[in-house]
């Protein structure tokens, strides 16, 4: 009577392979478990960031009544970055007092504009502390510049992008 | 049996791996939607004086710069200008704005020669 | 057939391959449902992110309008404040971190009893079911205002937002420029100050939405200065307010103002207009006209608001000079300061 033989070899390998699959699974659930319950929070701190530089670049642009002229058109149109570095860094300074003040915001800025097809970009000031390796953000708005604007931007009115780097300093 | 079983297992737990990258994708995509890009067109466009409104130079550094700098399609057309009724000149501008995940299309009415 | 004659087939028996299968697959069984806890350890709630809650209610204040935006939330009484579903402060949806002078008013307003309690403020700017302590303040210019518990030493949840206030036209008549001379006779006689709203040219297109002046959604604030050296010597007994009436183009007749839709103040003390009250020794009055204006859904209407005068004279030889004339309320005008925008910041702490 033999107790070893043929008879039963693919329930043995029906176990091993549904083993090999339960365990699988496992692995599959593990691997993308810690994916997205790391990287949650850090987005928040970089939207804060994004929207208080976004403001100040809005707040530069809106005049206090109809007829003032926009502060950033003018700093743009006469090419005076120290003029908005100056402005620039006092609206992101800006606080209520209902808490202490934070870590400073550094910032460089450049105006990307159009030569035939091709865009150029001119620096346009810096607030002076070197970049300290926390994330950065980019904010840009459009400024329109009249035609014959003090003849530094040439004869025609066009439309130049100001880009604003912003990091916590 | 069993071996039926343990695929049902796996098909499950890939299935409920992807519930977890679903919600943080929505979440992103609620967060990268371009808000400040597409308000910053429309103001530029709604502030231009009315006799630059359908200016086609600044069309052309509008729609290559925006090309160059945030990787999308932003373009803007003027209709003729017409009176209203109270006699203001208005004239309506289609803009258009496309950056790979966001299409956005607006008409705006705003302020030209009579 | 086996030995002892009975019948042998494959039913019913376990060969020991399917057992030692068998044995496999539940001993790997085992093992995944041992790792279930490790699983779960990663990912444990630490509390609602108040970052997220900072931002969005930030948000709601400094780029939404509110809901009801039209009649405008800040002018339902405090009693029905359950109507109000959102209470943002901004002027328009079109001009986000622009926010009205009223709203801001309204919302952080220090009367006793609160108009918005802290329940109000969960329910409208907050998420209702998230227990969260806050702190909502806005510097702009002059105006500070801060609503809700100081904020603490430890870790709470910010947003910043950088914004601006405005605030709407300011109308003053000086009573000295509206003396008009009357012949000698009569013992009394009714004289009208009219104040004339030209919607057309109000919604005029080429001014900036945010530097408007909007009858629909506006305060108007109509203040007459100097009354009594106006009326120095123009020898009245007395001189009372006879009636508040608005007149629209075409109608032959004026109707009276609602009665809630106005307020009167005479030197700072608010007054019925129904009581007829003397200002002959008035220094200045107020009329604060509420939003939405009579009409204001109809864009090409003249509106006049008439307040009516009644001058009662001793002396019927003499000349008499009286108040009376009419201003127009447009962007060109000197009389008004036009609306304007203050810059400011807006905090929210969460926690």
């Amino acid at each position: 009577m033999y107790l070893v033989d043929e008879r039963g070899q693919l329930y043995t390998l029906e176990g091993i392979c549904a083993a090999i699959l339960v365990l699988f699974s496992a692995y599959v659930v593990l691997q993308g478990g810690i994916v997205p319950a790391s990287g949650s929070p850090s987005g928040t701190a970089e939207m804060q960031l994004h929207q208080i530089a976004g403001d100040a670049l809005l707040m530069l642009d809106t005049p206090g009544s109809a007829d003032e002229e926009s502060l950033l058109s003018s700093f743009v149109c006469e090419k005076n970055s120290t003029g908005f570095v100056t402005s620039y860094d006092a609206l992101l300074e800006k606080r209520t007092g209902a808490t202490p003040p934070g870590s400073g915001l550094q910032f460089e800025a450049e105006i990307w504009y159009r030569d035939s097809s091709e865009c150029l970009s001119i620096p346009f000031g810096k607030s002076g502390g070197v970049f300290s390796g926390n994330p950065a953000v980019r904010v840009s708005r459009f400024v329109f510049i009249p035609e014959h604007a003090g003849m530094l931007w040439g004869e025609r009115s066009q439309a130049v992008l100001l880009e604003v780097l912003v990091w916590r300093g | 049996m069993g071996f039926v079983v343990s695929a049902f297992i796996l098909a499950s737990a890939i299935m409920v791996t992807q519930v977890g990258f679903v919600g943080q994708t929505a979440v992103e995509g609620a967060l990268l939607f371009p808000k400040e890009q597409i308000r910053d067109v429309r103001a530029l466009v709604g502030s231009l004086p009315p006799e630059d409104s359908d200016n086609s130079g600044i069309r052309e550094d509008v729609r290559i710069l925006a090309l160059a700098r945030w990787n999308a399609v932003v373009d803007y057309r003027a209709d003729a200008s017409r009176s209203t009724s109270q006699g203001y000149g208005i004239r309506r501008v289609s803009l258009f704005y496309e950056d790979g995940s966001v299409t956005c299309e607006e008409v705006l009415n705003v302020a030209a020669d009579s | 057939m086996d030995i002892t004659g009975r019948k042998v087939d494959q039913d019913g028996i376990l060969s020991l391959d399917m057992l030692a299968g068998f044995s496999i697959f539940l001993l790997a069984l085992i093992a995944v449902f041992a790792m279930v806890p490790s699983v779960l350890a990663g990912i444990d709630c630490s509390g609602a992110d108040y970052d997220a809650v900072a931002y969005r209610t930030s948000v709601i204040l400094a780029e939404y309008p509110g809901d009801p935006c039209y009649p405008p939330w800040e002018t339902i009484p405090a009693s029905a404040s359950e109507t109000i579903s959102c209470l943002g402060l901004a002027c328009s949806r079109q001009n986000p971190c622009i926010l009205s002078e009223q709203k801001v008013e309204r919302l952080f307003s220090c009367s006793d009893p609160e108009v918005f309690t802290s329940d109000d403020i969960r329910r409208t700017l907050l998420f209702e079911g998230v227990p969260c302590q806050y702190n909502l303040s806005i510097a702009a210019g002059e105006l500070r205002v801060m609503k809700g518990n100081p904020v603490p030493e430890h870790e709470y949840g910010f947003a910043r937002r950088l914004i601006q206030v405005r605030t709407p036209a300011i109308m003053s008549i000086d009573a000295c420029s509206l003396d008009i001379s009357l012949p000698p006779g009569a013992s009394s006689r009714s004289a009208d100050i009219t104040t004339c709203f030209n919607y057309t040219s109000l919604a005029d297109p080429a001014i900036s939405e945010p530097y408007r002046i909007r009858p629909s959604s506006d305060q108007m604030t109509i203040t007459l200065t100097n009354i009594s050296e106006a009326l120095a010597g123009s020898d009245c007994s007395g001189v009372q307010i006879q009636s508040i009436d608005v007149l629209v183009d075409g109608e032959s007749s004026p109707v009276s103002l609602a009665n809630d839709s106005f307020q009167l103040c005479i030197d700072g003390m608010g007054k019925d207009p129904q009581t007829h009250p003397d200002i002959l020794g008035a220094g200045n009055l107020t009329l604060t006209l509420y939003p939405p204006l009579p009409f204001c859904d109809r864009d090409d209407v003249i509106v006049d608001v008439i307040l009516r005068l009644f001058y009662q004279f001793s002396d019927t030889e003499s000349i008499h000079t009286c108040l009376a004339g009419v201003q127009f309320c447009d962007y060109d005008s000197d009389w008004i300061t036009q609306p304007s925008l203050i810059p400011g910041v807006l905090e929210v702490c969460i926690w």
